[in-house]
């Protein structure tokens, strides 16, 4: 279908993919939604283990889009976790673009 | 997707509701107040017992209102952020803060001058404040998807309704409204609390995080 429209092609490679991808896109979501989050909640909402979620939250640090706080809670070790201000204009033009996308499409069909 | 990512963040807004304490916090405020109200018809007018709790007023329930929140809080430590997590939502911007202020404001004072003015019987107040309270409760409804909530403000206006029928409408009507919805609140905050610990594991005593 790609190849019979590259202009569809074209506007599926532009879709942030650190953030396109399934278990990243609900983490993002989520921080989107509120001011922090810690790794419990994150895990809950996601389903991960804990290594799997760490590993997509190093990514995201990586990229800028989250930042990490440790922390501690009555004594416990706490991992709060929020969407920076570039992580925040990224979901932004992710969901901008999936919106287009979808709307663009289902008016052709 | 998109209805998706919707959905995430609707589950997003319900979890400060999903352990049924906000409820029950409500719930008690709404208590105080019943009893303040109570205080308020049983005691005779021109006293100084009652001037006294006539002043108080603002105060009892700032109080209250503060102390519950506190309480909710330490709840929520203690019970629903090592079970299910810690979320922290952001702070309404200054203007929507002020915005619900003054609409609060308004609408007491506007059900104040319709009482003072006799625009409307006094026994309609408890069918008005049911009205009202249905009203909010639609929107907390809708905003956060969770259909307990406009129950409840359909119980507050048959509450309402069947006061005003009896034409019990003074402090006393009042009184009893607010207690009943206050224990309505207490009700679905209990029943909301039971299901979230029966479905919820306790708290490990490993760490939270990496």
């Amino acid at each position: 279908m790609a190849n019979d429209h590259p202009d569809l092609a074209r506007r599926i490679a532009e879709v942030d993919r650190l953030i396109h991808e399934p278990a990243r896109l609900v983490v993002v979501t989520i921080l989107y939604t509120v001011k922090e989050a810690d790794f419990l909640y994150l895990q809950r909402e996601t389903g991960l283990t804990k290594g799997n979620l760490s590993s997509h939250l190093a990514k995201l640090e990586e990229a800028g889009y989250i930042h990490i706080e440790k922390t501690y809670r009555n004594k416990i070790p706490l991992t709060l976790c929020s969407l920076t201000e570039l992580g925040r204009k990224a979901f932004t033009i992710y969901r901008d673009q999936l919106k287009h996308f979808i709307e663009t499409e289902l008016e052709n069909s | 997707m998109k209805d998706d990512l919707k959905k995430i963040q609707t589950r997003t807004t319900q979890y400060w509701f999903s352990d049924g304490l906000y409820e029950l916090a409500f719930g008690a405020l709404c208590l105080v107040l019943a009893l303040y109200l109570l205080a308020q018809a049983l005691l005779p007018k021109g006293t100084l017992l009652y001037s006294i709790l006539v002043i108080s007023f603002v105060l009892v329930m700032l109080g209250s209102g503060f102390l519950l929140t506190r309480l909710m809080n330490v709840f929520k430590a203690r019970l629903t952020y090592p079970r299910t997590g810690y979320i922290a939502y952001p702070s309404k911007p200054r203007r929507t803060r002020w915005i619900s202020v003054l609409l609060g404001m308004c609408i007491g004072a506007l059900m104040g001058f319709v009482v003072v003015r006799n625009l409307i019987s006094i026994s309609l107040l408890p069918l008005v404040t049911g009205l009202v309270f249905a009203f909010v409760m639609l929107l907390v409804g809708l905003r956060t998807g969770l259909l307990r909530f406009p129950l409840i403000g359909f119980i507050a206006l048959v509450i309402g309704g069947a006061l005003s029928l009896a034409g019990i409408g003074d402090s006393l009507g009042l009184s009893i409204f607010y207690g009943s919805l206050g224990l309505t609140f207490a009700l679905s905050g209990a029943c909301t609390l039971r299901s979230y610990l029966h479905s919820t594991a306790t708290p490990q005593e490993s760490s939270n995080g990496e």
